[in-house]
């Protein structure tokens, strides 16, 4: 059912929500815009391009515990039982958990996720501008897909929102309210075509030609300026690499990053990727063209967050673009 | 075996241990469920409050065998495990030798220092069935005699006339006193034992800079590159394709290897 | 000719006199307003990339972190009056050469970071630095912060000095529960160059590597205390920090205790030669707390 709100409204649908499960929503806080559970919804945020944080880590959290042990047993830490739904997840956020999807069942299933997965209501937010550092539309989809959430919230005007269901389970959760009518959908899409992106990628010609330029001396001055810290990683919704750790009694799976010197270096010393260099040309390669290779589609979901927010201002998606140009003899 | 999707290792207890060398010790692990596992596969050893570390099976089947040199963290908790210690085990994980055999072969065992492990696994599993295989020799070299494992075996094999083994041994350097086998490196010594193509595979494991340069010998005598068969290795953390460590290119060495022959190594890029 | 030309020329310079093999400076960006840019003697193209060096506000970036990464090789580097501090710093402490680093100082006014102001600008006392092998002459750049207005400096720690002792633990815990271990406030900092960081040691772990507050808070810690004396406030930990940890509070209060217990500060050209104060010893070191 496709409904029509005034602001009023989609807060008493949210608070509705609040009733099943815990709710996380955009909040203000002193270090700028997060994901956070929320108990007051007058405190969501609706003006936005994108949290800092992203959805991920409601379903790959930063340290999750995976079993107790001590010196003769161990144990499995329960999963959780909990039902989060998270309002204002953008379009770019939801598809980063359905393309994370394909890894975290690739072959075997990953319980400590999927079981999160199940547990969680996406409330999506359609997006009526973009941020400097956007480019979702050149993966195939756009600022207003719904097809990764359950419920779809649409800012139509300063007052006025459109809800609908999307999965089984979000169909479920819209019931009753004023119907929306074609006029409501053609504004809707008036709105998506008036979003102006300032990035736009080839990314087919991109994954073509990084097939040809892995030994390029182009990696060597284009990525310098990376410093190797785990900013872009962290803040990316579909980076997922991990490491295990045990601390006191508790085995944890915690996040790492392939921009981290010791990622992949072997305990003799050796470390195949040496260098900044050969670190940041995994990321583009992990990013635009391994994943599509093994799951079909590529790891970047064009938010742009690891370029805002990276110190040395690197931009993944100048990288990326610039192998274009690159000359083979 | 169960499938542990999530990360949770069998209980097991340590039930033999022995000193290969200074370094090198080889675990003999009982799980409390039985894990059957193929020559080449590997499995991850957890030391609770250490961590968990990647092994090559080195034996082929009942109780797990691994040998581990002592390194870092994790190996060297290992080192200072006892008997009837409680550890875990995940796997087994990864494709095998065996799926690279096809039909009765020569076989070239061919190993360098700890990459003698999974050549072993291999080793027994030939021996086990020793009638599905060809001639088969076995060239293992160390740095220096000291360094070689598994001797009291493979000395005993040289002498164990049904099993038709040419044990072929080789140190990097001529040691002090009492070495009466082969010197020089490796890869050398396979040029000189002049190993024949004609239907036959070699196994090559150790170094990455031996393998490299085994495979230019055999490349050179006329070896294709899928009869050239090897084991990478890196830095591994889940076994199953997730934590994105372990990849060269697109290629999971956990998920597609961590056998491969070298025709695929070939075609990978320079990321190792 | 404008800043911008002049840097230019100077690294053209440079390079065709084979004075140097590589030239770190700041590019025009469309994308991201500023970036660095690392131009190579043996780049192809080399002209192209030169006639891209500039210097406006939005060059926050520090780039004497980089020169670890080019060691044995002579380098230019452009560079505010904060980052000289923190070359100042480097070779101190040995970790770069003075005959391999050609200094091209730029008069900097401020800059900023997200659309404002960085703090620092404010207190700056090198506005218009002193020790360099070329200075960029700047329009409109205000005066070096005087020893009168120097208090100032440390004015961020106002507030904070207020507090009780269990008031800041409470304050550090709270901060410490927000890190994410992204290294990021390391891996910025032009004098975190450890080779293997003691976050990253395994053997023993000292750290833990799980994000849970009281690891964190070792962290924090544990760069507080590797910093003070050496620290030059350049803040490029606080402003790289990704959630919003107030490391440059933490260093000013530990510069501060090192300025007044010590008598040092540092990032000043007379510190070249001398030992930073927690890497030495005098006899007649403070120790009235020792009781």
């Amino acid at each position: 059912m496709k409904i029509i709100v005034d602001k009023k409204g989609l807060l008493k649908f949210i608070d509705s929500i609040r009733k099943k499960y815990r709710l996380i929503a955009p909040v203000q806080k002193d270090e700028g815009l997060f994901f956070d559970a929320v108990s007051n919804t007058s405190k969501i945020v609706f003006d936005y391009i994108n949290p800092k944080n992203t959805a991920k880590e409601f379903f790959f959290p930063i340290k999750d515990p995976i079993l107790r042990y001590d010196s003769d047993s161990i144990e499995e830490v329960k999963k959780s039982k909990e039902n989060i739904a998270i309002f204002g997840i953008r379009p770019c956020d939801a598809r980063a958990l359905s393309v994370m999807d394909k890894v975290f069942n690739w072959d075997t299933k990953d319980g400590l996720y999927d079981n999160r997965r199940k547990n969680a209501l996406l409330i999506g937010f359609g997006c009526n501008k973009a941020g400097d550092h956007c480019f979702c539309t050149s993966f195939g989809y756009g600022p207003h897909e719904s097809k990764d959430v359950d419920v779809m919230v649409y800012q139509l005007g300063k007052d006025e929102f459109m809800v609908l269901g999307v999965s089984k389970r979000g169909v479920g959760c819209v019931v009753s309210g004023k119907k929306a009518s074609p006029v409501h959908e053609s504004r809707r899409k008036e709105l998506e075509k008036g979003i102006v992106f300032k990035k736009k990628m080839d990314v087919d010609k991109v994954y073509k030609k990084l097939d040809t330029v892995f030994d390029s001396d182009y990696w060597t001055g284009a990525s310098f300026h990376c410093i190797g810290c785990g900013t872009c990683t962290f803040l990316c919704p579909s980076c997922h690499c991990f490491c295990m750790s045990d601390e006191r009694n508790i085995r944890y799976r915690i996040w790492d990053s392939c921009q981290f010197a010791c990622f992949t270096k072997h305990t003799s010393g050796h470390n195949p990727r040496p260098t900044q260099r050969e670190r940041y040309r995994q990321r583009v390669y992990h990013k635009f063209s391994y994943y599509k290779k093994n799951f079909g589609e590529h790891l970047c979901v064009g938010c742009g967050r690891c370029t805002l927010h990276c110190p040395m201002k690197v931009d993944i998606f100048s990288i990326a673009n610039g192998t274009l140009d690159i000359n083979e003899k | 075996m169960k499938n542990r999707e999530d990360y949770i290792p069998i209980p097991a207890k340590v039930v033999a241990l022995r000193d290969e060398t200074l370094d090198v010790l080889t675990l003999q692990i009982k799980p409390d469920e039985k894990v059957t596992f193929r020559p080449g596969q590997f499995f991850l050893l957890s030391v609770f409050n250490a961590g968990e570390s990647a092994f090559a099976f080195s034996n082929d089947s009942g109780d797990i065998e691994c040998s581990v040199k002592c390194c870092g963290l994790n190996t060297q908790a290992i080192h200072r495990l006892a008997i009837g210690d409680f550890v875990g085990v995940r796997g087994p994980y990864g494709n095998s030798f065996l799926d690279f055999i096809k039909g009765k072969k020569d076989i070239y065992l061919v190993a360098g220092g700890i990459g003698t492990a999974p050549i072993r696994s291999l080793l027994q599993h030939i021996l086990a069935n020793r009638n599905k295989f060809g001639k088969v020799t076995l060239l293992m070299g160390a740095r220096t005699p000291a360094d070689l494992p598994y001797m009291d075996e493979l000395m005993a094999l040289r002498k164990n006339k049904k099993a038709k083994v040419d044990v072929i041994l080789t140190v990097d350097t001529q040691p002090e006193e009492g070495w009466k086998e082969n010197v020089g490196f490796v890869p050398v010594i396979l040029d000189k034992i002049k190993p024949k193509t004609k239907n036959s595979l070699v196994f090559v494991c150790g170094p990455p800079i031996m393998i490299k340069f085994c495979a230019d010998t055999l490349s050179k005598k006329g070896f294709k590159g899928d009869q050239i068969i090897s084991t990478l290795e890196n830095r591994m953390q889940c076994g199953i394709g997730k934590c994105g460590r372990c990849n060269i290119g697109p290629v999971y060495v956990c998920k597609c290897g961590p056998v491969f022959t070298y025709d695929d190594i070939k075609k990978m890029p320079k990321d190792m | 000719m404008g800043m911008n030309e002049e840097i230019g020329r100077i690294a053209g310079d440079l390079f065709a006199k084979k004075k140097i093999d590589v030239f770190l400076g700041y590019c025009h960006d469309e994308h991201v307003g500023a970036r660095p840019i690392y131009i190579s003697s043996g780049d192809t193209d080399l002209k192209k990339k030169i006639e891209q060096l500039m210097f406006d506000e939005h060059c926050v970036m520090s780039l004497p972190g980089f020169l670890g990464r080019l060691r044995g090789e002579r380098v230019g580097i452009v560079a505010k009056g904060c980052d000289i501090k923190c070359i100042i710093g480097l070779l101190q402490e040995h970790q770069v050469s003075r005959e391999n680093l050609v200094i091209v100082a730029v008069e900097c006014d401020h800059v900023k970071w997200k659309g404002e102001e960085m703090d620092k600008c404010k207190y700056c006392d090198v506005h218009k630095p002193d020790f360099y092998d070329h200075i960029m002459k700047g329009a409109r750049v205000r005066d070096n912060v005087t020893a009168d207005k120097k208090k100032k400096i440390f004015s961020v720690l106002e507030k904070y000095e207020k507090m009780t002792s269990a008031e800041k633990l409470a304050f550090w815990k709270k901060q410490a529960k927000k890190c994410i271990r992204c290294y990021a406030c390391r891996q910025a900092c032009p004098l975190c160059f450890c080779q293997e960081c003691a976050a990253q040691q395994n053997v023993p772990k000292y750290i833990p590597d799980v994000a849970n507050e009281n690891a964190n808070y070792m962290w924090l810690m544990n760069r507080a205390y590797d910093l003070a004396g050496r620290c030059t406030g350049c803040m490029e930990c606080d402003r790289a920090c990704p959630v919003g940890i107030p490391w440059y509070l933490l260093n000013r209060k530990m510069a501060k205790t090192i300025a007044v217990n010590f008598g040092f500060v540092s990032g000043k050209k007379e510190n070249i030669g001398k030992k930073t104060p927690l890497s030495d010893w005098s006899e007649d070191d403070p120790d009235k707390w020792v009781r």
